[in-house]
């Protein structure tokens, strides 16, 4: 395993439910915190929204699914599941959602363990991370 | 810089870019920088066929994501000589070792 004391921050953009981007940067935060690194996320515009409360799974009509059956994928649960596996492992997952997207959106109610911000903790964030990776809108 | 990794998303068939990624990988390592592109999403088609040839044998190291492999039934016996399948963790290790990374 890699030194476990390695801080990684990422930055995202995109919105939920809209582009693999989302996941495929969600996979390598679980990564990080599997690997026991400390991780900064910073979320602006659109992915403000990943860890909005109120998100909700649905069924599928078109295939006759009901919500269990189709069992439609929230990334505030993954997000949740994240924090909490952070905690487990004694690792850190600090998200940090931009305040002004946040008010743009009426996307204030997130999940616990989010906590508001602003570009400056993006700045320290990644003056004080070993590498930072933002990740484009597509 | 002393390693470059590039992220490449974007289906060659789709987009213009992923060719030019190619050229800027193979240039930077003709400049002396250990150089790496890692397909993801649907960067994984670009595992199939040449469009990454000339920079392998430029010695730029090409992985393709496991997972977006599976996702797209993309069998590994499919792939270009010179690319090796991996995981997401290749990202992070290269992240946490300090190397350049670009999302594409």
């Amino acid at each position: 395993m890699k030194n476990a004391k390695k801080v990684l921050t990422f930055v995202l953009m995109d919105a939920p439910f809209e582009s693999s981007r989302t996941a495929t940067a969600l996979r390598m935060i679980d990564a990080s915190i599997r690997r026991g690194f400390t991780v900064n996320v910073f979320a602006y515009e659109g992915a403000v929204l990943l860890p909005f409360k109120h998100q909700q799974a649905h069924g599928n009509l078109v295939h006759g699914r009901d919500v269990e059956e189709e069992d439609h994928p929230l990334p505030r649960e993954w997000i949740h599941g994240m924090i909490a596996l952070a905690k487990k492992r004694g690792a850190s997952l600090h998200w940090v959602n931009c305040g002004l997207c946040v008010d743009e959106r009426g996307a204030g109610d997130a999940i616990d363990g989010v906590e508001r911000g602003t570009p400056a903790d993006l700045w320290k964030m990644a003056s004080e991370s070993d590498n930072t990776l933002v990740v484009p809108t597509a | 810089m002393r390693e470059l990794l590039i992220i490449e998303t974007r289906d060659a068939g789709d987009h213009k870019d992923p060719e030019r990624v190619a050229a800027l990988a193979a240039g930077m390592r003709r400049a002396g920088i250990t150089t790496t592109i890692f397909l993801a999403e649907n960067g994984a088609f670009n595992s199939r066929g040449n469009g990454l040839a000339a920079a392998i044998s430029e010695g730029v190291q090409v992985a393709v994501d496991r997972f977006a492999l599976d996702e797209r039934a993309i069998d590994q016996s499919q792939l270009t000589t010179g690319i090796s399948v991996a995981d997401i963790e290749l990202v992070v290790d290269r992240l946490a070792d300090g190397a350049c990374v670009m999302w594409r």
